[in-house]
């Protein structure tokens, strides 16, 4: 029978080396694509992803499961990212992060012509990454992670109503920014 | 409602977060109106293209990496823990030892009472009586029948007051006792 992540921390926390080993590989596919989608550069991602896991291994001495485990890793996953968006804000490289609707470029040109599946991907991609830092936390986890909206949450450390109102906003400026794309796919 | 009002409820209503008389309300918009039902549609549309957005592969180093630096982590964690601990133990097992140490000392420095002192505190024991009734606290068999007498509740307390003229014969003992 398949031992439960918590099953796992367990045996991590005597020193189980192997254990550790199973929980990296089935989590590391999704805790990497989380940093990779929400920082988009594969570096920082690599980074996210090391120091996650070494968290994890250090706080099996004392970790007690009072939520799901993945509630767990994914909030060690977001704050490892926005210390990275601190560190870029600090550094000048990004713009503030802004909880209302950020003001979209006006279109000016239809995008029902041709255009191919990976440009597709990069006009998703292109517009995920204008949603402010808290919406784009928030549409990740819900669209990618398929979580709930209380994981969610629980997770970013606010209501469930905030996240619903992120999420619902999102949406809004996510049709506006990927009209007519669907068509092509 | 206006198109406004019901394109910004339009997530809501599509994941059916909406009561009855909303959802009936924005149905009903809908129905008349082709910019909302253009909206409506566009909203789900979008919300599936994301999907397109597929995961990558983790590099297969960057796993290698962690384990590998999970073992160094080991070496450097358990010392990092150790050492502090065991630093800890040795001021406090020091500490420990000093401050007994200075009571022991204290408890020697206290003066010894002088006999005139001890006649001083307790008029009614007699000093010679005392020196020389000492050696029974060597005595096995005292403690058996002190025992004897505290089970059947003869011996009095110190601190109660003197019933009998007999009871003087017995001071001397229970000031020992105290």
């Amino acid at each position: 029978m398949e031992e439960t992540d918590i099953a796992l921390m367990a045996l991590i926390k005597k020193g189980d080396v192997k254990a550790f080993e199973l929980l990296l590989a089935r989590h590391q596919r999704s805790v990497y694509n989380l940093a990779l989608r929400f920082l988009g550069d594969p570096d920082e991602a690599e980074d996210i992803m090391q120091n996650t896991f070494i968290r994890v291994f250090r706080a099996s001495q004392t970790y007690t499961p009072e939520a799901k485990f993945t509630t767990w890793l994914y909030t060690i996953v977001k704050n490892l990212c926005f210390n990275v968006l601190r560190s870029r804000r600090s550094a000048e490289i990004i713009s503030m992060d802004s909880e209302y609707l950020p003001e979209l470029p006006a279109k000016t040109e239809d995008p029902i012509e041709r255009i191919s599946r990976s440009q597709i991907r990069e006009t998703v991609i292109r517009a995920v990454n204008s949603l402010p830092e808290n919406m784009k936390m928030a549409v990740i986890l819900s669209k990618y992670h398929g979580l709930q909206y209380d994981e969610i949450a629980a997770i970013m450390g606010c209501t469930v109503n905030a996240v619903k109102l992120r999420v619902h906003r999102a949406k809004i400026i996510l049709a506006k920014e990927l009209k007519g794309l669907n068509r092509e796919t | 409602m206006g198109c406004k009002t019901i394109q910004e409820m339009l997530p809501a209503y599509q994941e059916g977060e909406l009561d009855k008389s909303e959802v009936r309300d924005i149905e009903e918009h809908l129905l008349a109106c082709e910019s909302c039902r253009s909206a409506n549609r566009e909203l789900k549309e979008a919300w599936h293209v994301l999907e397109i957005w597929d995961e990558v592969d983790v590099p297969e180093r960057l796993r290698k990496t962690i384990v590998s630096r999970l073992a160094e982590q080991r070496r450097i964690y358990w010392p990092k823990i150790v050492l502090p601990v065991a630093a800890a133990l040795v001021i406090v097992f020091g500490m420990t030892l000093k401050f007994a140490g200075m009571k022991n000392e204290k408890q020697l420095q206290m003066p010894i009472p002088a006999p005139a002192q001890l006649s001083a505190e307790y008029p009614d024991v007699d000093e010679n009586e005392l020196i020389a009734n000492l050696h029974i606290l060597q005595d096995e068999e005292f403690y058996d029948s002190l025992e004897e007498l505290v089970e059947i509740d003869y011996l009095p307390l110190v601190d109660e007051p003197k019933q009998k003229e007999t009871d003087k014969e017995r001071s001397s003992l229970d000031v020992i006792l105290t």
